[in-house]
């Protein structure tokens, strides 16, 4: 076991509760106009983070009640974000040990793939439901998920580091 | 903590029958949600469990508002608390005679025993999410259940109607816009008083059945017609951009324009719908008629 398992193994659950938690409360705010076609789903940036990083507590049933739950929160047909995140969330569990060895430059790109597979879901599922394509616009969010990816890294090791340095 | 994931050996399902069983699982879902009742009471109690959530999510914005306020210039505050006063001495004047106006036409009706449609007593909310859909057909307010608000009220602005409620929680509501592919409603020209149905769907809203021997012209306004038991008389709903008659068919082609934008509007009334008849089945809320008295 390498220096960055135990890293890893030493953060306490609690603070992947709390991750996700302000995850989703950055998902529900309501912003208007078209800045939200920018923004990614912070939520399945965190469950990849943790899918990435910690698999034997964020799996693929993680990611279905947290889709459950932004479903609801959003008022979205049950189940659309929960079948997009555990597809989404599949690819990267399933390639798990090879992402791990990458430099941030090509996680991000599997982050995208990844994200975009999750968009391209959640727009069929819309496509099925309200029979209306919504444009282009909503494949930014992908983008930008990817480009935060380094940024995300950095700031969650820089907390986790910071817990695991108080213990 | 023991080390299941780093081993080569795996315990417990396999990755990829989780992912058959919980997509089959969110497919059914997908089936069931809105036509199943035990789905929606399960929704119920979750979105009342995340209320706090969408709350606190909502302050952000609440304090970004508050705090642009704040640093608005007197002289800016000024002139827009003199725009108001004059706007709503304006409004009450006219409100007067509508009511002068709503009286003569109830004795009127009551003359000839019709059935009186007066203003309800509405109930103010504040949408607190416009929810990660970019089709934006759902909106959530922050009343519920407990402000007595039932699935079916209509819900308007001060442009016009926005929409319909189409779920209620005991703390929030969820609103389905016209733009929503379920919502029908009842309108008629302002100016000719024709009748016709408005359709939602696609994003949208479309007069599909208008008939071409009847006359319409681009910037008509369509408000609601009464003719049901959900929208009140008279709330402007759309107006019209352009018509063109096709041959073939003997209904126009119409283009629509919302007259609400709900993506901007932040505050909301909710108009309670009028009680049905006994004998008639509150099956259908959608453009269910009201029969008029014997």
């Amino acid at each position: 076991m390498n220096e960055s398992e135990t890293f890893y193994h030493k953060i306490p659950k609690k603070l992947i509760y709390i991750s996700f938690i302000l995850a989703i409360l950055v998902d529900f705010i309501p912003l208007s106009g078209s800045l939200f076609y920018w923004l990614p789903e912070f939520t399945a940036l965190i469950l990849m983070y943790w899918a990435i990083n910690r698999p034997q507590n964020v799996g693929i049933g993680t990611a279905f009640i947290l889709g459950l739950l932004i479903d609801i929160g959003i008022a979205a047909p049950l189940g659309e974000h929960a079948l997009a995140y555990i597809f989404s969330l599949y690819s990267v569990i399933h390639n798990r040990r090879q992402i791990v060895l990458y430099n941030y430059g090509i996680q991000a790109i599997v982050v995208f793939a990844a994200l975009m597979c999750s968009e391209i879901i959640l727009t069929l599922i819309r496509l099925r439901f309200t029979h209306h394509f919504n444009g282009w616009t909503t494949f930014l969010a992908p983008f930008v998920g990817a480009l935060l990816w380094p940024l995300l890294n950095k700031i969650m090791v820089s907390i986790l580091n910071f817990y695991y340095l108080r213990r | 903590m023991s080390d299941q994931s780093l081993s080569f050996t795996q315990r417990g399902i396999r990755p990829v029958n989780k992912l058959i069983c919980l997509s089959i699982l969110s497919i059914i879902l997908l089936m069931l949600d809105s036509r199943y009742s035990a789905v929606q009471t399960a929704r119920r109690y979750v979105a009342t469990a995340l209320f706090p959530l969408q709350w606190l999510a909502n302050q952000p914005l609440e304090w970004y508002e508050y705090s642009s306020a704040m640093f608005q210039s007197q002289n800016y505050l000024l002139k827009e608390n003199q725009r108001l006063m004059q706007e709503n001495t304006r409004l009450k004047l006219q409100a007067q005679q509508a009511e002068l106006r709503g009286k003569e036409l109830s004795d009127l009706k009551s003359l000839m025993s019709l059935q009186n449609h007066g203003l309800q007593i509405t109930t103010a909310a504040e949408i607190i999410s416009n929810g990660k859909e970019p089709s934006g057909s759902r909106l959530i307010i922050n009343k519920g259940a407990n402000h007595n608000i039932r699935a079916g009220d209509a819900v308007v602005d001060d442009t016009g109607l926005i929409g319909q409620i189409n779920q209620v929680h005991p703390l929030s509501a969820e609103i389905s816009l016209l733009t929503d592919s379920t919502s029908t409603i009842p309108v008629m020209v302002a100016r000719t008083g024709i009748r016709s149905l408005l359709y939602g769907g696609s994003g949208n809203i479309s007069l599909r059945y208008f008939p071409t021997d009847a006359d319409l012209q681009p910037n008509d306004i369509l408000v609601t017609s009464g003719l049901d038991s959900i929208f009140p008389a008279g709330i402007p709903v759309a107006r019209v951009i352009q018509t063109s008659r096709n041959a073939g068919t003997p209904f126009y082609r119409v283009q629509l324009e919302p007259l609400s934008d709900s993506r901007s509007s932040k505050y909301v009334l909710i108009l309670p719908q009028t009680e049905l008849p006994n004998f008639q089945a509150a099956s259908t809320p959608m453009a269910a008629s009201v029969p008029t008295q014997p």
